[in-house]
């Protein structure tokens, strides 16, 4: 009978991560130092000494292009004191989806810490994968973040 | 109270027979310039300053080009090469080891003929010739991720002639004071000694300026940070795009 009870209760946790999983209309492969908070409705990792990522989805509206809401949010966080980190990144995924990265360096405490922003934009959805950490230990994982972004795919 | 007198006496009576000579009035202790002019070419104070004889012949001015006789051969130099300006540079460079690049950047900055001023933990302070900044900060520029960067002109040009022609004024006067010496009495004597007192002061105080004023002429300063220091907190600004206004690092630290 227990043994029953506990096959049914695990049925049960894989139907409801699947169902998380499913919920989702997007995904991205998960950057080899990283973690991933699996329960979460969103993409969401972290790294062991705390640079972290997670996904969110906001509508696009007014509606408008991948360039559009790029440079908008590049003059949106200078404006606020924020210093932009190198160039903006503008690539595709290896679904063909179109995004943009901009990093920028924000002073928290004795640190500096690297905000970055990837925007990719579909239909009335704009996707927006964010990660923060400090500079020295996002720089550590900067590549494997970048591979991992273009991965980025919609279901 | 004689006895003061007396010493003041003995310190008026050296200074005109050369056994003290003040330090204002002893070789200058500036950074060497140009040549004096001839004897016969000593001119008012005012005239003095760093500007080149119009004429291309010898000049009444304190600073004017060597002459021996001869008329010289060379041109003035270009108006720019006569401005003595004032160098500051600042760069905000983001580098993956700081430790490292702290020592490349000193090793750099003493090839070009510099040296640093002041080395910590989350930058460098440097001083170097003028001629090398645009080459030290362009190799500077490719050793990080550069967040920010300035740079500061000032002329001193102007400022520096003030001095000149104040500290000659001044040189002049206290020569002057001098030959008063041997026509007064006691009692002159002693008001003489006090102004030549003042006046050295003032002296050194114009060489002193006159030594900072040069030293910035003469070399570039470059202060170096690896930590983005430009803005302590980062200013709230709310933008139109209404999810834009939830970019945050804070709310993205506390919602994760």
């Amino acid at each position: 009978m227990m043994v029953v009870r506990s096959s049914t209760a695990l049925a049960c946790c894989l139907w409801l991560l699947t169902l998380v999983g499913c919920a989702r209309g997007y995904d991205m492969n998960r950057p080899p130092s990283f973690r991933a908070y699996e329960e979460d409705a969103h993409v969401k990792m972290i790294t062991a000494d705390g640079v972290m990522l997670k996904v969110r989805e906001v509508e696009n509206y007014p509606k408008a292009s991948l360039s559009f809401w790029s440079d908008a949010l590049t003059q949106h966080l200078e404006h606020q004191g924020f210093a932009v980190l190198g160039e903006k990144k503008c690539f595709k995924s290896q679904s063909g989806l179109e995004g943009c990265t901009v990093r920028f360096l924000s002073p928290r405490g004795a640190e500096d810490w690297v905000v970055s922003e990837t925007v990719f934009v579909s239909g009335d959805t704009i996707y927006l994968v964010e990660a923060a950490g400090e500079f020295e230990r996002f720089s550590a994982v900067e590549k494997e973040l970048d591979g991992a972004l273009a991965t980025f795919r919609l279901k | 109270m004689l006895h003061l007198e007396a010493s003041r006496l003995f310190l008026a009576a050296a200074l005109v027979s050369g056994l003290v000579v003040p330090t204002a009035l002893a070789e200058p202790t500036e950074r060497p310039r140009a040549p004096a002019p001839t004897p016969s070419a000593s001119a008012p104070a005012s005239t003095a300053g760093t500007a080149p004889p119009a004429t291309g012949t010898a000049s009444a001015s304190g600073t004017a080009p060597p002459v021996s006789g001869t008329a010289p051969t060379t041109n003035p130099p270009p108006i720019d090469e006569q401005r003595q300006t004032a160098l500051v540079a600042q760069m905000t460079l983001k580098v993956k080891n700081a430790t490292d690049a702290r020592k490349n950047v000193v090793a750099a900055v003493r090839k070009r003929g510099g040296y640093p001023m002041l080395v910590t933990d989350t930058g460098v302070e440097l001083k170097l010739p003028p001629a090398a900044l645009s080459d030290f900060l362009e190799w500077l520029g490719k050793r990080g991720l550069v967040v920010d960067k300035s740079m500061e002109r000032a002329d001193l040009t102007l400022d520096i002639a003030k001095l000149e022609g104040q500290l000659k004024s001044k040189r002049t006067i206290l020569a002057e004071l001098r030959s008063f010496f041997d026509s007064s009495d006691v009692e002159a004597t002693l008001q003489i000694e006090r102004s030549m007192a003042d006046l050295v002061g003032e002296i050194e105080a114009v060489k002193g300026a006159l030594r900072v004023l040069r030293d910035r002429s003469e070399w570039a300063l470059v202060s170096v940070s690896f930590q983005f220091r430009k803005r302590e907190r980062i200013e709230y600004a709310k933008s139109q795009f209404e999810w834009m206004n939830s970019v945050k690092l804070d709310r993205f630290l506390q919602e994760f």
